[in-house]
């Protein structure tokens, strides 16, 4: 008992003796951390060299731990993470939650144009010419924009904006100038729109309590600073200059007010995602029941050919993931030079999918309708179709309508998956406002809410179409 | 008005109509009695082509049913028979989802091209015959079986037939509802319809059937005027099948 009581303290403890723990996103993440696309099981970028640096600087070995981007400070204080450095700007909204460490990189945002498309080299032209720029979530980019109002379009990942705005998409990108120069500089079909405007700092995240290594940390960049090693890092990886030359000063908080997180504020755009989670339910349902009775009358009636291919289109759409569809639909059909905007992609990747489901919805309902229904029409002299539209449809679709109620209750919440190909919808705007606010719980709770109060009265409808059917009524 | 030449069904090695010949002038009510599995519902399913046969001929007023591989041609041969003969099953078959009175009005407004208003007004005199006038704007499920079945009587007449088939039509039915859809039958009778009647009511078939034919095995036994194969049955079979049925 005792030698478990031991192993257990030993192991509990054992992290307090371990590697430094280093969050950052890997994922999408290039120039700061990325996976080597030569050797994919190694991360490389100009953080990663700057950790060594600072471990080395330090005399402790720093682990690198995959996380979220828009978690990294929550990471921080969990005490999941012993310091998150990656590309966080240093804004009064974080300084009131995390000490920052002194700057290690001074960053400006550089606007990104595609090259034939010369309307604008500044982001108040941009504002004029009502465009529509890509930037990721919670960054000082997106701010500006907001700040501007001008519209935007914001993404998960660093390479998706570019590649959008390649593909007309949107009209530019506002990114950190090490972005850009990793990401749009080497393509031809894009050019950088003006100077890169809007200076700030990166800088690294300790929870508050941890001040006693984040002076160690501060002494470390200050000696790498001076003695020009983050210079040769950076020159390696193309993103120093001049503005480099201030690293060493203390932080600069960029130039924005902190934010009040007052429900009059964010419930608008939770009220925004959820229309568009509305609309996209809606939409994709209907292509879904309009799409699966055809199918499943191919499957029932058609000629061998035709009920093999419905088998295919349902085995195949109830087989593959649905998010993968939509990834598929979005990013790899503009390959073939089929371009369908976001929304066009979430609504036909949700209705081809469920269409699948549907089609054998109605399959069901259609064979349980009894042969004597059929045999009754014909004596009356009705033929097949006749029969079908007027006799087993109408007695169908009181059977199936309990069922396609609880599949658009479930594509109803399958919708927070479109937040890949970029659309904001509910559960989106939940994590992007809960992320920058941290009222996980209170924002959590009213978009929960949200859901339910289109979701229950959905259930209470179906109940009330059933009871209404049964009885001979509809 | 009916003639039913040499017709012969199997399904896979069963034989359920070995060879039948019957007649049936217009005006004239026939009863088919028999043992169940002896070929009596087979026999009228194959007069308004619900069921396909491999020999022989079905003249329905001046449409000829053939045994054929085309399921195109089989399916206008079966159109034009159902316009002459009308069907009532043993378990009513409403369309669960009309009212009685759309039930009786869908088919001539589909099929015939009667507008709404004729073809409502055609139910409602229907179902005044049937004796259901109060019960025009109920569903199937609020009515009892002997209303239901009122009420497919009505849906068939409602296409003007020349003949009635008619199912079991009380196999269903508690007893005490039995007389009521009888009492219609002896009406359509007394009206001068065709009626091709299979069922085990003895006593109704020796009231109100002209003649009388019995299967079994897929074959007529015996056919006569009904008093006479009721009373003074010729066969052995029929003798023991009558004692069964009758107690």
């Amino acid at each position: 008992m005792r030698w478990l009581l031991a192993l257990a303290i030993l192991l509990f403890s054992f992290p307090a003796f371990a590697t430094l723990k280093w969050g950052a996103d890997a994922e999408g993440g290039a120039p700061y951390v990325f996976r080597d696309p030569n050797a994919p099981d190694k991360t490389i970028g100009f953080e990663v060299d700057l950790a060594d640096a600072i471990a080395k600087e330090i005399g402790e070995p720093i682990e690198f731990v995959q996380y979220e981007y828009g978690s990294l400070l929550v990471g921080v204080e969990r005490g999941d993470l012993d310091f998150a450095m990656n590309g966080l700007e240093v804004t009064p909204d974080r300084v009131n939650r995390v000490r920052f460490s002194k700057p290690y990189y001074v960053y400006k945002l550089q606007l990104v144009a595609r090259a034939d498309d010369h309307r604008f080299d500044s982001l108040d032209r941009c504002a004029e010419l009502k465009c529509r720029v890509a930037t990721l979530g919670d960054t000082a980019a997106e701010r500006l924009l907001d700040a501007r109002a001008i519209e935007k379009r914001i993404y998960d990942g660093q390479s998706e904006p570019y590649r959008d705005l390649a593909l007309s998409r949107v009209d530019a990108v506002l990114l950190d100038v090490p972005i850009a120069v990793y990401w749009a500089r080497p393509d031809p079909k894009l050019r950088f729109a003006g100077e890169p405007i809007a200076r700030g700092t990166y800088a690294i995240a300790f929870r508050r309590d941890r001040e006693a290594l984040a002076v160690r940390v501060d002494g470390a960049l200050e000696r790498l600073a001076t003695r020009g090693d983050l210079r040769k890092i950076y020159e390696k990886w193309g993103i120093w200059n001049e503005d480099q030359s201030a690293l060493g000063a203390p932080n600069d908080v960029a130039q924005e007010s902190a934010r009040a997180w007052t429900p009059g504020r964010y419930l608008p755009l939770l009220l925004r995602g959820a229309l568009t989670t509305v609309q996209i339910s809606i939409v994709s349902m209907a292509l879904a029941i309009l799409l699966g009775l055809p199918i499943a009358m191919a499957r029932l009636w058609g000629p061998r050919p035709v009920q093999w291919l419905a088998i295919a289109y349902v085995e195949f759409f109830r087989g593959i993931p649905v998010l993968l569809l939509i990834f598929f639909l979005y990013y790899g059909l503009p390959t073939v030079g089929l371009k369908l905007n976001a929304m066009t992609a979430a609504i036909f990747g949700f209705g081809l999918n469920y269409a699948a489901y549907e089609a054998e919805i109605y399959r069901a309902g259609i064979s349980s309708i009894p042969v004597g229904q059929w045999e009754a029409a014909a004596s009356l002299g009705m033929g097949r179709s006749l029969t079908f539209r007027r006799i087993v449809l109408p007695q169908t679709i009181r059977t199936v309508l309990p069922p396609m109620t609880n599949d658009f209750v479930a594509l109803f919440k399958d919708t927070s998956l479109v937040s890949v190909i970029a659309v904001v919808e509910l559960t989106k705007q939940y994590q992007i406002l809960a992320k920058s606010s941290l009222k996980y719980l209170e924002m959590g709770l009213v978009t929960a809410a949200l859901y339910l109060m289109i979701s229950i009265p959905l259930g209470v409808l179906s109940r009330h179409l059933e009871a209404r059917i049964s009885k001979g009524a509809l | 008005m009916i003639s039913i030449r040499g017709v012969k069904k199997s399904f896979g090695a069963q034989v359920v109509l070995a060879g039948v010949d019957l007649e049936i002038s217009p005006g004239e009510t026939i009863a088919l009695l028999g043992p169940s599995g002896g070929g009596k519902s087979t026999l009228i399913r194959c007069v308004n082509g619900l069921t396909n046969f491999d020999v022989g001929e079905i003249q329905v007023g001046p449409s000829t049913l053939k045994p054929t591989r085309d399921p195109r041609e089989s399916r206008a041969a079966a159109r034009e028979a159902r316009r002459q003969v009308g069907m009532v099953f043993q378990d009513f078959q409403l369309f669960p989802h009309m009212t009685a009175l759309e039930n009786v009005a869908e088919a001539p407004v589909t099929v015939l091209g009667l507008t709404r208003a004729e073809a409502v007004e055609r139910a409602r005199e229907l179902l005044a015959r049937v004796g259901l006038e109060a019960r025009g704007g109920h569903y199937p499920r609020e009515l009892s079986g002997g209303q239901k079945q009122r009420v497919a009587i009505a849906r068939a007449l409602a296409m003007e037939p020349k003949a009635l088939l008619c199912d079991e039509i009380t196999s269903a039915l508690d007893p005490e509802l039995k007389g009521e859809v009888l009492s219609v039958i002896e009406k359509l009778k007394a009206e001068g319809m065709t009626l091709i009647l299979v069922t085990h009511e003895i006593g109704f078939a020796r009231r109100a059937a002209d003649r009388v034919a019995v299967l079994a095995d897929g074959a007529i036994l015996e056919l006569g005027p009904a008093a006479e194969v009721i009373e003074r049955p010729q066969q052995e079979r029929t003798k023991k099948f009558l004692e069964r049925v009758l107690g």
